[in-house]
């Protein structure tokens, strides 16, 4: 029989040679204990001096750290150390010696850090002293394998502290382990490092300072919405509007070159109609979007890029340079018109995946009826038919120049809040996405032409045949469609709904007044 | 539809479709080297008649499986041990087999039977004390009842 396994140089003692397991090639031992858990790891650990030797490296390859105690996100966030198991790791670093503990063999360390950052009662003396003995062991080289770090910042820990006292202050130890990984991480060249931020700071400046940004490959940024959180226009004062700094982030992603996911999300807010009224903010200025935009179009390496809401101006489209394979674009309640009018001109070249996403439930009716509207129209939204009580939307893109998508989400509920035509522009002209969508979007045509219709009617037989004047409108549709007609003229599809009506409701009369002899 | 003959390491032929060889990367470069479909079988020295049978099966059925995603991040990309129903069915094999197509699927280049595999042995370990991984897999205890203590406390961090 053939065993490769017999071939390898490791020689495995004969009390073994029974065990597959045990004699299986390193690389595939290595493969198989890669889908473990670290609770498994761990007891894979104490079976015998073979497996000992590969699943212990494994098990501390990664040190994951959560520094919460948000019941949120416990579910969020399964898999990482909770402070009781950071606890017995300390206690473990304690007791023996690093030959035989596992710190050499960790290439990632993750740390997330949410909720409370502090435990309650100060109970446990040792609090927190896994970080201080990983950056003992981080500056004096005795973790010479680190080569990636994911740091994510929620709000509610930084909010207490700030970012910049967080990542400065003696106190913190997060922070001082933070510090101890920036002067490593300069060390390393920049193939050998790899930083993933994802994080709320209270203002683009603070995090100028804190990485190597070539090291950058993932960067998910939160940013203050200004007026929201200074608590309303009340206590806003131009110094809450520092995280509206275009310079600093346009500096940031300059440097950041080998950054390949980029998430921008400012923090989405619906401000009260009142402060809206009362404040509106002014654009920013072009030249400056313009050197962000310039910015951005210089991340080659980028292929994801995720936009929150609209970024600094309404108006202001953020394009993805060319590599970038997904885009995804959220909240887009407060865009502008004009966003949306370069959107549908920008050819995307490359991009496969599109999401267009909303995530404001709680937001209430977008407003941009107040704040927005005209700012870059150079006319009000009802003027131009657009804006349709405080719900729908009301305009079109006619066109949308991508056309190499393969997979295309968008949350259909809400599709209200977007330009009418655009899931019809977007299926029409990118053939990777039809499948599943023409049947959306037949059925929300005639749903719009019924309704539209059936406001013309008085009749008070309408609702009884319009279903079947529906159903046969949605596979006219869909036959259409499927010959690659586009340019629909709504007068004339709304005469021949009528047509139909009017050959249907006299169908209906005949027949009932056939069947019971008398009419009403 | 062009076949090709394959030859076990018992010397037992076996006529398979081409296109359900080439779900071995191994195989799948050979025959692009050759540049034709050969007329004589192919030997696939490592591989016994029970084991490669059942290595076609699993090509067979798979075969028009997409081609896997470019990998990007096998690092960050989250290691579910999740199997398929017929994969798992697949693989209701004794360990001698399992084992054996682990090496097979290693030695052809089959990445997606070679990790439902390895997620197979995973997916025996999990739960296990050291002792019942032992018993599962024929393992001998070669530590001292104070090495073995050592370890516990070493990495009883990790224990959930």
């Amino acid at each position: 029989m053939a065993t490769e396994s017999s071939s390898g140089l490791q020689s495995v003692s004969i009390l073994q040679e029974k065990s597959r397991l045990v004699n299986l090639a390193p690389e595939l031992q290595v493969e198989i204990f890669s889908y473990c858990t670290p609770h498994n790891l761990s007891q894979l650990a104490g079976t015998c001096k073979a497996i000992n030797k590969i699943a212990k490296p494994i098990l501390w390859s990664k040190l994951d750290m959560k520094m919460t105690n948000a019941p949120d996100y416990e579910d969020w966030r399964r898999g990482c150390l909770d402070e009781e198991q950071m606890d017995k790791m300390a206690r473990a670093t304690r007791l023996f010696n690093d030959s035989d503990l596992g710190y050499g063999s960790i290439t990632k360390i993750m740390m997330f850090m949410g909720g409370e950052p502090e435990r309650q009662n100060g109970k446990a003396a040792t609090e927190g002293d896994l970080l201080e003995l990983v950056k003992e062991r981080i500056q004096d080289g005795r973790m010479p394998n680190v080569r990636y770090l994911r740091v994510e910042l929620c709000r509610d820990y930084l909010f207490r502290d700030g970012f910049p006292q967080l990542a400065s202050s003696p106190k913190s130890r997060a922070g001082r382990l933070i510090q101890a990984l920036k002067t490593y991480s300069r060390s390393k060249a920049q193939s050998e490092f790899c930083l993933d931020l994802s994080y709320t700071c209270s203002s683009i400046k603070d995090i100028l300072t804190d990485f190597n940004y070539p090291n950058l490959t993932f960067l998910n940024l939160s940013f203050k919405n200004p007026i929201a959180d200074s608590g309303g226009l009340k206590n806003y004062t131009e110094h809450s509007n520092q995280a509206y700094d275009i310079p600093a982030l346009t500096k940031l992603l300059s440097a950041a070159t080998n950054l390949r996911d980029l998430g921008l999300l400012p923090k989405p807010v619906t401000p009260r109609v009142e402060d809206e009224m009362l404040h509106q903010p002014q654009p920013a200025s072009t030249k400056l979007l313009q050197a962000l935009q310039t910015a951005l179009f210089g991340l080659k390496k980028l292929r994801s890029l995720h936009v929150c809401d609209f970024l600094f101006d309404p108006s202001f489209f953020p394009a993805p340079p060319s590599n970038v394979k997904s885009v995804c674009y959220s909240c887009l309640e407060r865009v502008s018109k004009s966003w949306w009018d370069q959107f549908a001109a920008y050819d995307f070249p490359n991009v496969k995946t599109m999401v267009i996403h909303y995530q404001g439930e709680a937001a209430g009716p977008p407003s941009r009826r107040n704040w927005w509207r005209g700012i870059d129209d150079g006319k009000t939204a009802v003027e131009d038919g657009g804006y349709d009580g405080l719900q729908h939307w009301k305009f079109k893109i006619r066109n949308v120049a991508i056309s190499t998508l393969t997979e295309f989400i968008c949350d259909e509920e809400r599709c209200h809040l977007l330009p009418t035509d655009l899931v019809e522009c977007m299926v029409r002209n990118n053939r990777g996405i039809q499948e599943g969508w023409e049947e959306v979007l037949a059925k929300r045509y005639t749903e719009n032409l019924s309704a539209e219709c059936k406001g013309r009617l008085v009749s008070p037989l309408k609702d009884q045949v319009m279903q079947q004047i529906q159903n046969r409108l949605q596979d006219r549709f869909l036959d259409r469609f499927k010959d690659g007609q586009n340019g629909r003229n709504e007068e004339e599809e709304v005469r021949l709904f009528m047509t139909a009506y009017a050959k249907e409701i006299m169908h209906w009369i005949q027949e009932n007044t056939n069947t019971k002899a008398l009419g009403n | 539809m062009s076949q090709i003959i394959l030859l076990s390491s018992d010397n037992v032929e076996m006529k398979v479709d081409k296109e359900v060889a080439e779900r071995s990367i191994l195989i799948k470069n050979m025959l692009e080297d050759v540049g034709e479909t050969p007329d004589q079988a192919i030997p696939i020295p490592n591989v016994n008649e029970g084991v490669l049978r059942k290595v076609i099966e699993w090509c067979e059925h798979h075969r028009n499986d997409p081609p896997p995603p470019a990998d990007e991040d096998s690092d960050s990309r989250k290691k579910s041990t999740d199997i398929e129903e017929w994969d798992q069915k697949f693989m209701q094999v004794d360990q001698e087999m399992l084992f054996e197509i682990i090496l097979a699927a290693n030695y052809l280049d089959i990445k997606p039977l070679l990790d439902v595999g390895c997620k197979t042995v995973a997916n025996m370990i999990k739960g296990k004390s050291p002792e019942e991984i032992r018993k599962t897999f024929n393992i001998q205890n070669d530590f001292t009842p104070e090495e073995e203590d050592q370890i516990r406390r070493e990495n009883e961090w990790a224990e959930e």
